[in-house]
């Protein structure tokens, strides 16, 4: 048993996008549908202007509201990993999915007509490898783990930097914690 | 092992996967304990990784200078993915975007795939590689006998295989080799060089107090300097971008100075101010050095206050950052630069390296950790030396077409001014050019004033370009255009990365009728008369290199070859300059006509805040110059560039976001849209280097933004000859 979650450490991120590309070549996907996406915003007025940019992908909630509104349970929750999972075999492609997820993490793949989403490359990490875009981090910002064990790196760095997922209000209980 | 007790590792699938990991994979082979993936991107990715299927080839990545250590996936023939290889000491196992997405070099579709010659009607059309070499050969020997040797000029960049393309140079006698330092780095080198003899890089990921005169480490990126700086910033290193625009440093770094451009150097000058003033600098670094007395008296009226009045930037703001790295020192440093201010874009480049370097000097920290560090010598051999090369073709004795390293530009000698060739060709002074060998650079979006080089160069008797990409240049101007092979496809020279000893080889078999550089200077060579110069191959070249290290190339095949590089030399003992020492006021500056400490240097055009604005260029992290905005992946990231602009001067012109505006310099026009945006000063407009394919066969990159390149007029900043593109003005309006 474990709950895979994810920093990334903004103060750390080079907003490099080698994260999105790693996941594109790794899993070819189109360009463009990468499950990892940089956004960025501006606030304030010159000179005191900040500009922040958020590397988004899916969030991996506890408590997914993509899961609730999937007709066919291709949309699941994996017990082992805690992780939210596709099954395309069972996907009919009705985008209920896209509109439910409030962090805009899910795409339409054309080519398959079902949607698609960052897995947290759980392939990948039953091998003992880490998720792509971690490995990749240029700027080391990202940290990859079990967040149901205190003693992981993940979970002390999270407390450490004070860490905090986006929108928790939203209550959907993100496993991706950022660091501003 | 060999005389240097050189140790071998060996990537294997247990290294690669982790100590755990080869169990489970171990299981897999065997058929049991299968993980039988549920999702089809899970499938995708676990296919190709199995031990049978999937090769791991080591490598470097081309797709920027830095040659980041790869490990190229292939399976069934193909390369899957690309990866950093975790053994490098320059990538650690992490690769930029760029690097990942190498493999769509070669499976671009807009490849050229065989070589082509323009006929009567201006069409490019296939020849054999037999015909283009004969052709090609028999006119270069024409123009030597007709207009001398120097007729024929070689542009380059990269300079992987540099000394080849020299080696074939000096055999055909032409002293015309040049890279493409002036449209980067030549003010930086010149500057770094008279102060200390050399181009120091920076210990990033010790650092704890960093600051960029205009440099965006996470623009223009160097993998393994971002990765140490952004490491150091967790570890508390202050970050502080000085910058016209909001980077992605910038926008990352602890504060954001927007400095006027052009006026870093009343910056930098008032911050040495500060540190002699207060006796902030370092007395060891002052003993080793000459002319402290002449900068102290050169400085004293740049105070804070002064640099102020120029740059934009508050007096307490310049004292309190000069004070910061004075408390950080030795571990702190002002970035040496690259491109940009200090690189050679504006009129006192030059002015403004000399002042960070002595800068930098008077915190003490050359040689020190967290600070800057000189390189140390290669532990290749010396080509010269190997009998394998014999006879070597000597240097001509005849003055380069662009002056370097004349009476006029001593300073910039090798480095060359290859965005003057236009005004060469044109003129015929100080003789004639009639032919160019373009190596991979796009003179037409690399140089300034694209239009004018295409004029020029089609005026030449003979245009050979050499890529794998139909680049503008290669689409308007060659008369052959030569098709390369991939990095992924060919071999290379064995280089030194890091502590390491690497051997860029093929991965693949080239797809397409395709040769890789070295053999197309070898046949170029061959079909000139001076196939005697090249009678090796290569392979055996590389054998040459590592013989004297008990290396053979196959040592490097598989394996990683660790050096024990000669810790970098004890510094500043023995610096190259003339006295040896740190030159604070430099003889070699004076010798070549400046002044011999860093004196203020207005920039050379100054926009008048109303009508126009300057115009300023950067790099982004997505692409590499013009060589990477028709690979899919790259260009989904960015298409095109964007004309930054801030929202008091975007309101008086009628822009808003996105709007499609024409900007407009002394010698060009462009389209692009618009980005408003509170993070540029009001004075100056930005746009993304790279843009505005005017070459349609690049179907992806095609008429997508626009080329600085097209607006900057021909112009040479003064001691380093660098072609200073940002002193142009333009004026922008919105296209109704
Ligand atoms: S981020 Fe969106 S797609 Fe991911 S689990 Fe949450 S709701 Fe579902
Ligand atoms: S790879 Fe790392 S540094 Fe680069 S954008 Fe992604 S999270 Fe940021
Ligand atoms: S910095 Fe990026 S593009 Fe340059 S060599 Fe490294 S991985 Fe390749």
């Amino acid at each position: 048993m474990a709950r895979y979650g994810m920093l990334i450490d903004l103060t750390m991120c080079a907003q490099c996008s080698a994260c999105t590309v790693a996941c594109e070549t790794l899993y070819r996907l189109p360009p463009g549908e990468s499950g990892v996406h940089l956004r960025s915003f501006e606030t304030g007025r010159f000179p005191a202007v900040r500009r922040v940019t958020l590397p988004v992908q899916c969030m991996q909630c506890q408590d997914p509201p993509c899961v609730k509104v999937c007709p066919t349970g291709a949309t699941y929750q994996d017990p082992e990993t805690g992780t939210v999972q596709m099954d395309y075999q069972r996907c009919v492609g009705c985008r209920y999915c896209m509109t439910a997820c409030p962090y805009g993490a899910r795409q339409f793949d054309e080519a398959q007509g079902t949607v698609a989403k960052c897995i947290f490359c759980t392939g990948r990490v039953k091998q003992g490898l880490q998720p792509a875009c971690v490995e990749t981090c240029i700027g080391h910002a990202r940290i990859f783990g079990d967040l149901d064990d205190p003693g992981s790196e993940v979970s002390r760095a999270i407390a450490e930097r004070h860490a905090l997922p986006l929108r928790p209000d939203l209550g959907t209980r993100p496993s991706v914690y950022y660091v501003f | 092992m060999s005389k240097f007790g050189i140790q071998e590792r060996r990537i294997t699938r247990r290294r690669f996967l982790g100590a755990g990991a080869a169990t489970v994979a171990g299981l897999a082979v065997a058929g049991s304990l299968v993980h039988r993936p549920r999702s089809l991107p899970e499938a995708r990715a676990a296919a190709p990784r199995t031990p049978v299927a999937e090769r791991l080839v080591p490598s470097i990545c081309q797709m920027c200078s830095t040659h980041c250590g790869i490990l190229i996936h292939v399976a069934q023939g193909q390369i899957t993915r690309i990866s950093g290889n975790p053994d490098d000491p320059i990538s650690r196992g992490r690769l930029c975007a760029r690097g990942q997405a190498g493999l769509q070099v070669v499976t671009d579709p807009d490849r050229v795939r065989q070589p082509l010659k323009r006929d009567g009607s201006g069409r490019l059309r296939p020849i054999s590689w037999d015909q283009a070499f004969q052709e090609i050969g028999q006119k270069l020997q024409e123009i030597r006998a007709k207009d001398g040797p120097q007729a024929l000029v070689w542009l380059t960049h990269p300079e992987v295989l540099a000394s080849w393309e020299q080696r074939f140079m000096n055999a055909y006698g032409s002293p015309n080799w040049t890279s493409h330092a002036p449209t980067c780095f030549s003010s930086r080198n010149v500057g770094w060089v008279a102060t200390v003899g050399a181009v120091p890089s920076g210990d990033y990921a010790n650092t704890r107090y960093y600051v960029s005169f205009g440099r965006g480490i996470n623009d223009g990126i160097s993998n393994p300097q971002v990765q140490g700086l952004m490491t150091a910033h967790r570890n508390g290193a202050h970050l502080v971008a000085l910058d016209p625009r909001l980077s992605d440093f910038a926008a990352v770094a602890d504060e954001w100075l927007p400095v006027r451009p052009g006026t870093d150097l009343a910056v930098a000058l008032a911050m040495i101010h500060v540190l002699i003033a207060e006796h902030l600098y370092s007395p060891d670094a002052v003993a080793q050095s000459v002319g402290f007395d002449q900068l102290a008296q050169a400085v004293q009226p740049y105070t804070p206050e002064w640099a102020a009045e120029r740059s934009g930037i508050d007096a307490a703001t310049i004292a309190r950052i000069a004070r910061g790295l004075a408390a950080a020192a030795p571990a702190a440093f002002v970035d040496p630069g690259w491109h940009g201010p200090q690189g050679g874009m504006y009129w006192n480049g030059v002015a403004l390296t000399r002042a960070t370097a002595c800068l930098n000097a008077l915190l003490g920290n050359l040689g020190k950790k967290g600070g800057l560090k000189l390189p140390g010598p290669s532990p290749l051999p010396d080509e010269k030396s190997l009998p394998l090369l014999q006879p070597a073709p000597q240097p001509p004795k005849l003055p380069r077409f662009d002056g370097a390293g004349g009476p006029e530009w001593p300073l910039a000698k090798g480095m060359g001014r290859a965005h003057v060739l236009p005004e060469v060709i044109e003129s015929g002074k100080p003789y004639p050019v009639r032919a160019v060998i373009v190596y991979h650079t796009n003179p037409v979006r690399a140089y300034p004033h694209g239009a004018r080089v295409i004029e020029a160069f089609r005026r030449l008797d003979l245009v050979v370009v050499i890529d794998h990409q139909m680049s503008d240049t290669a689409w308007t101007t060659a008369d052959y255009v030569l098709p390369e092979s991939t990095y992924l496809e060919r071999l290379g020279p064995v280089q030194v990365s890091g502590t390491k000893l690497v051997l860029p080889q093929p991965a693949i078999r080239p797809l397409y009728d395709t040769l890789g550089e070295d053999e197309i200077i070898r046949r170029l060579a061959e079909a000139t008369g001076l196939g005697g110069y090249f009678s090796y191959t290569l392979d055996q070249y590389n054998r040459a290199m590592l013989a004297p290290l008990g290396l053979q190339p196959a040592d490097l095949a598989e394996r990683e070859v660790t050096l024990p590089l000669p810790p970098s030399p004890p510094q500043p003992l023995a610096l190259k300059t003339p006295s040896g020492k740190i030159e604070l006021a430099s003889s070699a500056m004076e010798k070549a006509g400046g002044p011999a400490v860093p004196v203020w240097e207005p920039p050379l055009v100054e926009p008048d805040g109303k009508t126009n604005f300057r115009l300023i260029t950067g790099h982004v992290p997505m692409h590499t110059h013009t060589s990477t905005e028709n690979l899919a992946y790259l260009h989904a990231l960015m298409p095109e560039n964007q004309l930054w602009i801030h929202p008091s001067r975007a309101r008086a012109l009628g822009i808003r976001e996105g709007d499609l505006v024409e900007v407009r310099s002394e010698v060009g026009r462009e389209r692009l849209r618009a980005h408003v945006t509170e993070g540029i000063v009001p004075e100056a407009v930005w746009m993304a280097h790279g843009f505005g394919c005017i070459s349609p066969a690049q179907r992806l990159a095609y008429g997508k933004g626009a080329s600085d390149a097209a607006l900057a007029p021909i112009r040479s900043a003064p001691y380093s000859g660098a072609c200073a593109t940002a002193e142009t003005l333009v004026t922008v309006r919105k296209v109704v």
